[in-house]
Order: structure tokens, then sequence, then C-alpha cells
């Protein structure tokens, strides 16, 4: 048996609009062992940057958790006080983000803002050469020319080397759990293949766990093991990466599948009628139910359970 | 030949059922087509009770302004009325005059209440002469941003901003004579361009949005893309401004008067009557005091609403 | 043999900057045939956008020639004739840029219309409009009167079609109409394009950077770089024998999800970014990403040669399907060779 890292159990989270309180997540649940990647996947709005807000506790003041647990290495990170956080973000967490350049301040050079990564990130900084470590990382993340790049400011850089510089700097300290929120989101297609590379490369070099959030199914199969679909905030299809290209359950993963343009040709799917669900007034039952074509009331009224479908395959879909 | 003309027939049903049914919908909807962006507004407007607090005063000021003299207790107070034995009566020890009496025996409470109109009168022709002027040449040099246009409208504009309209205003009223027509007439002069520049920001900033591409190459004319496109967009900005800007003319006005060169006494302008007021200061407080408070407390309507009207036009995404 | 529809020869779009000089479109010839849809592909910067919005006359070119059906359009908008402008129009990237978020859906979509004089009245127009919500599968009765605010993305964008198609027009540039979608929602838009393309007998200018898209729409298909075109090719020929190197990088860098599509995908992995267009690359434009650049590559710069019917491609190793001078495989084998320097970095716990 594999041994857990992160354990979101049943959480619930909401946003406060004007319009009353969202309900965003709902009852997610989602595992993540030791040397260990997976996927998220799921299409804009279904709660997957919300999930990855909440492991880091770096929520906007307007949301709100209402229930559920995230355990880390068996402790609950919704109970953790404000230093113990800053000790989780710092040693144990660390996460390349979607947008690069919102997360470089434009105003100090990269060099300023490795040195305070590294400072706070390491133990025993006093006595560490930050431009030694700083060109070493950035040599372990293919930046061409790490001297220049050293002593530019984020702005004198393409968007490419900006997200090596977010990835360098989420190396800098041994971590327990890399997430990487759909890193690549901005940048072209050769870019963001190489990018994928180098998160790949870099997982399997050093054992870290990690969570690949995505929102194209093809994008990350090639470096994760498992892969959740989210769908409407809860998880609705967990499966071995192989397994969810070859055979899969839900109505909806099979819509993202065949509505994916192949390149073989051969047309478009009908796609997913419908759109994402509002959250304010969250659909009852299955809350796929609005837009999935087989749906019955069973749907209507009751959520469905998580099943095992086969070994290492579950779904939560009524039908059978 | 039969089936034709049945098919024919069948295709002129149909379009007759078309027609009824959008008859249906344009009618239903053409009664009321602000109705949803009025309540949107509304709500964004409503959810800061200081704007409500804003737009309770403001409705006051302007019912006082207009129905004033038939509420007062003494109309002919307003006038060259004059009752030397009950001259400075303290406030709140007559209850015939709430506010006491000034210099003349003249109750406080109506010419104070009579001096909303003055005020308001200056707001409101100020600002119908300069919202109108300033907002054509933002918009007309705003769309041609760059060009020769641009540069004639903008520079004209600068030259007069460069002048206070107080200090212009002061010299005009002293030169001629110290009317309340010129004051308005010099205050205006000046302050048209302020529309023009925040009109001309906002166009140009709206010019550049693709619907405003989209309109030209599809063959619009100039004056509906600025008129009908682009200056919709603008209405939340001038509209806000509007309301900050007529509590700013009423305080010109008002300072216009008190330094003699408005409203000539016996008019119950509030300007005058707080400089008039003040030869009696400490002791006859009541005759220059009640003025002045209540000229702040138009301009704390105004500025109370304008805070309000800029909420509700913000246009946020809000939610997940 | 199908008509021309649109004639472009050595199109040039030169931006001044502060900077220097943006060569957007670097001298390109093409033509778009009547009932056709013409795929244009390529990374951020590479010109694609600028080359639908020359066509549609937001920019003026620099150099060049552009007609339609024999009438010259080398011009902005605002000199072509009215006919013309409403024989085209354009579906911009940003579904909710291109709407005008004061005015109601009966009103955007009727625009166009209005513009024309193709309708008289509001309730004809509305009339019109109905009709047009139905081909895009948006309800009229649900959507006439709501402001694109209250509406999804792929709502939007259903309107910004339906209201390019309302006058009827015979050529319509389609600038990455849904690259802000959602798949499933893509898949949707996409199927209507196809049908209207088909039911109206328009052709389009479809621009994208997703292969896949790509694939699934274009009759034929040009790949661009940097203001030039690379491979221009029907679109069966394009993805399944691609010669020029880039079009290969482009193919390898495709994320996809199926057994079938990973045969079709050279193995070639990209590297660099795209050098800025202000300051170009010597000799082929491409040579700073190349896996196989010669000696000649950094001094000329390569024609686009026809190398079989309708093939062109724009490369010194290219000089027919049979003949090409590099070999992916041994780059590939150097590919292997090649690795970050993870272990570089010490893990002090």
């Amino acid at each position: 048996m594999a041994e857990g890292l992160l354990e979101i159990k049943d959480l619930d989270v909401g946003y406060k609009t004007y319009r009353g309180v969202t309900s965003v997540l709902y009852n997610l649940n989602l595992k993540v062992n030791r040397n260990e990647t997976i996927g998220v996947i799921g299409e804009s709005g279904c709660g997957k940057t919300t999930t990855m807000k909440t492991i880091n506790q770096i929520l906007p003041d307007n949301a709100v958790i209402k229930s559920g647990e995230v355990n880390f290495k068996g402790k609950d990170i919704l109970n953790m006080t404000e230093k113990e956080l800053v000790k989780l973000r710092r040693r144990n967490v660390s996460m390349i983000p979607q947008d690069p350049t919102a997360s470089l301040n434009p105003l100090f050079k990269v060099k300023t803002q490795m040195k305070d990564v590294l400072k706070y990130s390491r133990q025993n900084s006093e006595d560490l050469d930050f431009k030694e470590e700083t060109i070493k990382l950035f040599n372990s993340v293919a930046l061409s020319d790490p001297e220049r790049v050293y002593d530019s400011y984020p702005f004198q850089l393409s968007g490419g080397m900006r997200q090596r510089v977010c990835i360098a700097m989420s190396l800098a300290a041994p971590k327990d759990l890399l997430i990487a929120d759909e890193p690549t989101t901005n940048l072209d297609v050769t870019i963001q293949d190489q990018v994928l590379r180098l998160i790949g490369e870099i997982l399997e070099e050093m054992n870290f766990s990690a969570i690949l959030v995505s929102q194209a199914l093809g994008l990350v199969k090639k470096f994760v093991d498992k892969i959740y679909v989210v769908y409407g905030g809860t998880v609705i299809e967990i499966a071995d990466t192989e397994k969810i290209f070859e055979n899969p359950i839900h109505p909806y993963t099979k819509g993202l599948i065949e509505s994916t343009p192949k390149l073989t040709g051969g047309g478009f799917s009908s796609g997913i009628a419908g759109q994402t669900p509002d959250y304010i007034d969250p659909p009852s039952g299955c809350r796929f139910h609005p837009r999935c074509p087989h749906h019955s009331e069973d749907c209507k009224t009751e959520k469905p359970k998580m099943r095992e479908f086969e070994k290492n395959h579950y779904v939560a879909c009524w039908r059978q | 030949m039969a089936d034709e003309d049945n098919e024919d027939k069948k295709i002129h049903e149909e379009g007759e059922e078309v027609e009824e049914k959008v008859e249906e919908i344009v009618e239903e909807r053409e009664e009321s087509p602000w109705k949803d962006a009025l309540k949107r507004r509304w709500y964004r407007f409503s959810s800061n009770p200081l704007s409500l607090v804003g737009l309770a005063i403001t409705i006051i000021t302007i019912f006082l302004a207009i129905f004033g003299e038939y509420i007062v207790p003494y109309p002919s107070h307003g006038g060259l009325y004059h009752n030397y034995d009950a001259k400075f009566i303290q406030p709140f020890t007559n209850w015939k005059y709430p506010l006491g009496t000034d210099s003349m025996g003249r109750d406080v409470l109506t010419r104070t209440i009579l001096g909303f109109r003055y005020s308001i009168r200056m707001a409101v022709v100020v600002l119908s002469l300069v919202v109108p002027s300033g907002v054509v040449v933002g918009l007309v040099a705003g769309y041609h941003k760059g060009t020769w246009i641009d540069t004639l409208l903008m520079r004209i504009s600068d030259i007069f901003i460069a002048v206070p309209p107080l200090v212009l205003a002061l010299s005009i009223t002293a030169m001629l004579e110290p009317e309340p027509f010129y004051a308005m007439m010099a205050v205006s002069l000046m302050w048209w361009p302020w529309y023009a520049r925040i009109t001309y920001n906002n166009v140009s900033s709206i010019s550049n949005e693709e619907f405003v591409r989209s309109a030209e190459i599809m063959g619009d004319s100039k004056i509906h893309i600025m008129f009908s496109e682009i200056l919709p967009n603008c209405t939340g900005p001038i509209l806000t401004k509007m309301t900050l800007d007529a509590g700013w003319v009423i305080i010109i006005g008002a300072s216009l008067s008190f330094v003699g060169l408005g409203a000539q006494p016996p008019t119950p302008d509030l300007g005058t009557m707080v400089s008039g007021g003040s030869d009696y200061l400490p002791h006859h407080w009541q005759v220059s005091i009640f003025p002045a408070m209540a000229i702040s407390f138009i301009i704390l309507g105004f500025n109370l609403l304008g805070d309000g009207i800029q909420d509700a036009f913000e246009e946020s995404g809000g939610g997940s | 043999m199908a008509e021309n529809l649109i004639e472009v020869k050595n199109l040039k779009k030169y931006f001044d900057m502060e900077a220097g000089t943006v060569k957007a479109i670097d001298d390109i010839t093409f033509t778009i045939k009547e009932n056709e849809v013409f795929g244009l592909v390529g990374e951020s910067g590479s010109g694609k956008s600028t080359t639908g919005k020359v066509l549609m006359g937001i920019h003026p070119p620099t150099e060049g020639e552009i007609s339609f059906r024999e009438h010259d359009i080398s011009i902005s908008s605002s000199g072509r004739a009215k006919a013309i402008k409403r024989d085209m129009n354009m579906v911009f990237q940003d579904p909710g840029g291109s709407l005008n978020p004061t005015k109601t859906v009966l009103d955007i979509v009727g625009l166009p219309l209005r513009i024309h004089d193709m309708v008289d009245g509001k309730k004809e127009m509305a009339k019109e409009v109905y009709q047009l919500l139905n081909t895009v599968d948006l309800d009229p009765e649900r959507f006439m009167y709501r402001r694109p605010n209250d509406l999804g993305q792929g709502e939007k964008q259903a309107v910004a079609i339906a209201r390019a198609i309302a006058t009827d027009p015979s050529f319509v540039v389609l600038d990455e109409p849904t690259s802000a979608l959602d798949v499933s929602i893509q898949a949707k838009i996409m199927n209507i394009l196809i049908d209207l393309q088909d039911e109206y007998n328009m052709s389009y200018l479809f621009i994208t950077h997703d292969l896949g898209l790509m694939r699934n729409i274009a009759d034929r298909v040009a790949i661009m770089y940097l203001g030039r075109f690379f491979e221009v090719a029907d679109s069966h020929v394009f993805f399944e024998t691609p010669l020029h190197p880039y079009t290969k990088v482009l193919l390898g860098s495709f994320p996809t999800t199926t057994k079938e599509e990973e045969k079709l995908k050279p193995d070639l992995k990209a590297r660099g970014e795209i050098p800025s267009a202000m300051d170009l690359p010597s000799g082929c434009r491409f040579h700073t990403r190349c896996p196989f650049k010669e000696e000649k590559c950094l001094e000329t710069e390569p024609e686009l040669v026809e190398v079989q019917e309708d093939h062109f491609v724009a490369c010194h190793l290219v000089n027919g399907v049979d003949d090409v001078e590099y070999d992916v495989e041994e780059v590939e084998q150097e590919e292997k060779e090649f690795e970050y320097d993870i272990e570089g970095i010490e893990m002090k716990t």
C-alpha cells in the first residue's frame, strides 16, 4: 500500500458574491501518494484552481471553506496556524503558477527575487552563495544564458523564460509536493511542449509527488500516473492514465475526449451541450445531469457515489 | 404541381408563425428595454448603504430646491422683509423660529431652505452647458486619436484647463457686474475641458476594442460608431464625474457669493448668507452656521451618490 | 477548377515602432478559392492574425496587392466600396471584446443588417435576427434581449458568428474563433462553422495555432513563421507528409489523445523560442531553431517552391518529396544524449 502524502476529504468551498454564497467545491475527494504524479483535468470554472489554492491556503478573502479536511502528512491544513502554514509553503509545497508574468514582481531583478526564495526556503541560508545556487538552478531548467537572466528584469525575458524562472524558484528547496496549475496555458505549443518535458524530467529525476492541473487531457498524459477528472467541483472519474483514454466511463470524460480535435481528422463530435453549472444554484443530484445525454430520474435527485469500475478505475455515475 | 403549392404554403405558414412569435417577443421586451441593466446597477449601487444615504440626501435637496417656497413657514422672509423686534432670536428657544432669526428678524430656517434653489440652479446650469460640449469634444478627439483633430481639440482644451475656474470667475464678475449669470458662464468656460479629458481617455481606450473594429469593417458610419457604439460605454465615468462636480460647482458658487461676487442680498443664497452672518459671529452663530451646514449637507449627498454610481457602473468579474 | 476569390500578391505589412520596424508580414503570396477553407497556422508572433486583419482592411498593407473577385482591396476598410464590405466579415478571437457590452444580442446581430439597409424597421430586423440565431443554435426567445455580460463564452462566440454571416458574405476571416473556449464548447462552435460554410457557400480564412482544429476544418493549410509561409499544401498532404522541418516540429509538439495520432507525429522536439520580428535572423529565418541547419541556411533565404502539385515548401534541404536532405532519426539520437542537468542541484534537507 502506497503511503499517502496529501488527502483531501469531502471538501466544500464557496465564494461570497453579490448574488449569495456559491458552492464551487462539492464533496471533493483527492489523494496523492508519495512519489506519485496525478493529473487533475477539468474545464474552466470546474474548481480545479480553487482546490489548488485551498491546499496552499491562498484563497481570496471572499472564499468560504464550508467543511472538509485537507490532510498533509497526516495534519489538517485547514486547522494550521499562520506560522505552520508559512512553513508548509516554504518547505513542503511548491507551486508553479499559471501566469508567470503576474507571479514575478516587475520592479525587481530576477536575482533579487531568486535570492529571497532561496533565503527563506533553504535551511542555513546565511552561508549560501546565492548567485552560484541560482545559476545552478537556472542550468537545471535549461535556461540559456543564465548569467544574463540572473541580471535581468522579468519584462526583459520571454514568456517561456519567465516560466522557467518560476520553475527554478519552485525547485529552490526540496519539497514534498509540487503543484503545477496549468503551467503552460499562456505559452505557444512549441514552448509548452518544452516546458512540460522539463517538468516531466524534473519529476522523474527528483521523486517528487506532484499535481499537474490542466484543461486538456492530452497535455499531461505523458507525465502523470493517474488522472482525476473534475466537473462542477467534484471528482467524477479516477483512473490510471492509460485506462482513461482507452475506456472512459463517465459521459463527461467521454465527451471531453471525443471533443478534442484529432490530428487524424474525422470532424468534430457534437461536443457537450450546455454550459458549466451556475454555482449559486447548482443542479441537484449529479451536477452533470443537465448536460448529460443519458441522465435518468436518479441523477436529478441524488449525487452518485464513487464506485470501483475495475481495478484502479473509479467513477461517480449512476449509469451501469 | 400540387406538392409545390403545398410546400409554398407550408413555408408561408412557417414564415407567419415566426412573424407572430417575433412580434410577441419584441412587444413584450421593448416596453422595458433598460429593466435588466437597471436592476443589476441598482443591486451594486444599493449594496453600499452610504450610497443610499447619498441618494436620499440628494432627493431631499432637489425636493427642497423645487418645492421649498411652498413648505417654508414664512415665504416672505426670502426677500426684503424685516421685523427688528424679532432679530437675533437664538435657535431652539422659540418654536416659531426653530433655527432662530437673523439681523433683520428673518427666519433662518426659511432662508436656508430657500437657499437650496440657488445652489442647485447653479449646478444645473453649469453642468448642462459643460457636459454636452465637453463630451462631444472628447468623443471626437478620442476616436480620432493620433490625428490632427485630436491634437487640435485637446490642445485647445489644455489652454482652458490651465486657468483655475474660481480665479477666472472672480476676475470676470469683478470686471463686469457681480451677477450670478456671469459667474455661471465663467465657471462653465473653464469646466468643459475636464469632461473633454475624461471622455477622451475613455473613448481612446474603448476605440481599441474589437467591437469598434468590427463595426468599422462592416462599414458603419463614424457618427454612429462614436455616438451609438462608443458613447454608451462611457456613461459610468461621466455620470460619476457629473455627480461629484455638482458638489464642486455649488462650492464655487457659494465661494463667489461669500466674497460678494455672486448673488446679492437680499437673495437667500447660501454663500451670501454665510458671508453676511459671519459679521455676527460668534454670538449670533445661527445666521451663518446653518447655511454653511446646508452647503455641507448638499455636497455630502452628491459625493456619496457619486461613489455609489461609480460602484454601480464598475464592471467586475467577481465569483469563481 | 474553382475560381479564385481572394488573391494576395507579395503582401508586406511593417509596423514602425519606437524600437524599430516590426516585419509582421514579409512577402507572402497566396490565393483563396471560392468555397474553400484556407487555414493559416503558426505560433504567436508569426503574423497570422495580422494577415487576417490586413485582408479585412483593419490595417492597410505596406506593400503588395490584395484583390477580391478581381477588385483591388489593398486599402484600409474605410476606403473600400460598401458592397465589398458587405461581402466579407470577421469573427474575432476574444468573444467578449468583439461584442458591445451595452447592446442587446438583437442590436449586435442586427447591426450589419442596418448598416447595409437590408431591413426596414426594428421588427423586420428582429425577424432576421430570429432566423440568424436559430442557425447558430441559440434559442432566439431566450437570447434576443440578453446582453453580452449575461452570456457564456460559447454563446458569445455564437452571437459573433451570427453577426458575421448576417449579410450573407462570401468570405469570413475566423481569427482563432475558439481559442477562448473550453473543448466541449469548441466542438459545438466548430460544427456550426462547418455547417454554415457548406450551407452559405462561403470561403473562410481560418487562423489558429491548434493543428488539431486545422486538420478538421481546412481544405488547404499554410504554415507561417515570422511573417513568411514555410509550407502550403492540401490539408491531408500537409498532415500526412509534411516536409518542412518547422511543420514537423509543430506537429511533434501537438498534445495528442489517441494512438493513431501518435503515429502521425514526427519525432522531432521543439527547441528555442521564436525570435523577435524586429530583429530577424539572417538567411532562413528558422535557422536558429532548426536541428538540420547548414551553411547555406545562414546565408540565403529559401523561396517557396512547388515540390509537387499544389505542395509548396520553403527550405533549402527540401528539393522534392523524395529529395529531403535531412534525417529526423539522426537528430532524435542527438536529442537523447542531451539531458537536462538536474542532478546538478544539491538537495540539502
